[in-house]
């Protein structure tokens, strides 16, 4: 073992099996990727009401709710809710030349809403001909939501927008959480974009996505789309054709004239989208399994001893009487300061941040390093477990997950 | 004499207050038709159709019991039919916005503080009311306390600088005391 070329040993068995859900020690992340327009409250509502139908443990694992917010717009002037705040100033003046109304922002709220408009009510009980003027208003609106929705989907959100929804997700994936991602409206391009960035981490095991009101073109998993869904309506009108095909069909409501809404729609208590999102959420939990023994071993057992010391410490790591056989065992090798492995079933590729020198020292603290594979695939390690050859040597063993049974049964976590 | 000195203090009082009533203020006793829709807002504030909300160029408007809540809104809050604990639910929630509109936006502290908060009023009202009437009373209160131009670009400045936030909804009773 040259100091030029610091070659470190690491032991690893790499296992993969299928985990079953009720034997993990984890738990469930749900993250919501709230709306177009949304404000942190309305968001968080959303958070909290899908809280509510799921709840608080899912196969008698705890289920934490995170909210991934997004209040992003094309530009702050164009298309976001300024823009239409902007408009309605416009529009108020133009119908009421008094100005009382166009400076009672509680009127613009209304027509934004979920919820029963009782002011916009009550002025059209006074006046009967503030209906057609504010109908006008809602149809403004609606135009400017299907607009903007329709830009996203040719504009979609810059990596900038995403990088803090990433780093997040890198953590609960690092922290062995199941992910279960919902998507409403917009949120749904937010969401695709965080599931693909978290694929390659977790794999299709562990991370599952549901689409609320998908707008977005392609989808990551089950989806509810409801027949009065003005906004997706509208953008099949003009020509939008890749959004999904209605699969909930239930009466307007003139709660949510849109049909939109999460809460005042899909989330309805009195119409069936409520059951149907619950069916879709569960559903979609229910295929999230553990961390598989794979990923385990990659976080925990990387360590600098000899074979039969790693295979001991494998072994109580599962159920009598499965026996882990020597003979699966492969050796490999990572030269860290040339940035080059090799294993017999992959070649691996330059690690960009894997490190930026020769590997000096054992015991980092907990960040997460990145091999990049040259097959596509990549892999996180952490620093902590990586261990300062010129100190301790080693080897590193895996074995090929062809070779392996299902090891469910057999798991001790 | 005493009669006619009484009934000039009456006019004079009369003529103070018709002098006293600004522009946006509307007479509840007027039989004139409504014609459009400032009339129809100033009428149904007038008789208390409509609560009647402060629209002053402040951004908090004033709050003389400092508790954090705009006066007008603490009273309409006073009028709700509810429990007293679901009415500091409310209250929570009230304050919970007011915060969003006097913080640093540069300062990430504060709003994640800012989130938080919200989050936790959120939390509380879900927690005491059917999720309808969470969401009609936690829509009412952002439209009356983000109910002016100025409050909304402030707001609109609190939520853009939150935007790629990851807010936990927290476990248990987050309801304030």
């Amino acid at each position: 073992m040259s100091s030029k070329f610091l070659q470190i040993f690491l032991f690893g068995l790499l296992l993969t099996i299928s985990a079953n859900a009720t034997t993990c020690s984890k738990s469930y992340t749900l993250g919501f990727f709230n709306g177009v327009w949304n404000t942190e409250q309305q968001a968080d509502k959303g958070l909290k009401a899908l809280s509510q139908l799921v709840g608080d443990t899912y196969n008698k694992e705890p289920v934490n709710y995170k909210t991934f917010y997004n209040h992003t717009a094309p530009g702050y002037d164009v298309l976001g809710l300024q823009d239409v705040a902007e408009t309605f100033i416009q529009r108020a003046a133009e119908i009421d030349a008094s100005g009382e109304f166009g400076k009672r922002f509680e009127y613009f709220w209304e027509f934004m809403g979920s919820s029963e408009p009782t002011f916009i009510d009550k002025i059209k009980g006074i006046f009967p001909n503030a209906v057609s003027l504010f109908d006008s208003f809602y149809t403004l609106i609606m135009g400017k939501l299907t607009s903007i929705i329709s830009y996203f989907l040719s504009n979609p959100p810059t990596e900038t927008d995403y990088a803090s929804h990433n780093a997040k997700l890198d953590a609960l994936a690092a922290d062995g959480q199941k992910l279960m991602l919902v998507g409403h409206s917009q949120g749904n391009l937010f969401m695709n974009h965080a599931y693909d960035h978290i694929l390659p981490t977790v794999g299709a095991d562990r991370v599952k996505a549901a689409h609320i009101a998908p707008a977005s073109p392609t989808l990551r998993g089950d989806y509810v789309l409801a027949n009065i869904d003005l906004v997706i309506n509208a953008l099949r009108i003009q020509g939008v054709t890749s959004v999904p095909v209605n699969n909930l069909d239930i009466n307007a409501s003139r709660v949510d004239v849109s049909g939109h809404t999460l809460i005042g729609t899909y989330l309805d208590p009195t119409r069936d989208g409520r059951g149907q999102v619950k069916t879709m959420i569960v559903g979609e939990m229910g295929k999230l399994e553990c961390p598989s023994l794979l990923q385990v071993t990659r976080y925990i057992y990387f360590r600098y001893m000899d074979l039969a010391t790693a295979l001991a410490e494998e072994q109580a790591k599962l159920r009598y009487p499965y026996t882990l056989d020597p003979v699966w065992v492969r050796e490999f090798s990572i030269e860290f300061n040339e940035f080059k492995a090799t294993r017999p079933d992959y070649e691996f590729g330059a690690p960009g941040d894997f490190c930026s020198g020769p590997f000096k020292y054992s015991h980092y603290g907990g960040d997460l390093y990145t091999l990049f594979y040259n097959n596509g695939t990549t892999e996180k390690y952490r620093k902590d477990r990586i261990i300062d050859a010129d100190n301790e040597g080693g080897r590193l063993y895996y074995i090929s997950t062809s070779q392996l049974p299902d090891l469910s049964d057999y798991i001790i976590f | 004499m005493q009669n006619f000195l009484r009934l000039s203090l009456i006019s004079l009082a009369a003529a103070l207050l018709l002098s006293a009533c600004r522009a946006d203020e509307y007479d509840a006793n007027t039989t004139a038709p409504i014609t459009s829709i400032g009339q129809a807002i100033l009428a149904a504030e007038a008789n208390g159709t409509i609560p009647k909300l402060n629209h002053d160029d402040t951004i908090v408007g004033p709050d003389t019991d400092n508790n954090g809540i705009r006066d007008d809104i603490d009273a309409y809050i006073a009028t709700l039919p509810y429990t007293e604990v679901q009415k500091k639910a409310v209250q929570q929630d009230a304050r919970a916005l007011t915060a969003t509109l006097i913080i640093d936006t540069n300062d990430s502290v504060a709003l994640k503080t800012a989130g938080e908060k919200i989050m936790r009023a959120v939390n509380c009202i879900f927690d005491k009311f059917d999720l309808q009437i969470a969401d009609q009373v936690t829509n009412d209160m952002e439209k009356m306390t983000i109910n002016t131009k100025n409050r909304f670009m402030q707001y609109e400045k609190y939520n853009s600088a939150r935007s790629g936030s990851v807010t936990s909804l927290p476990s248990g009773d987050t309801c304030e005391q």
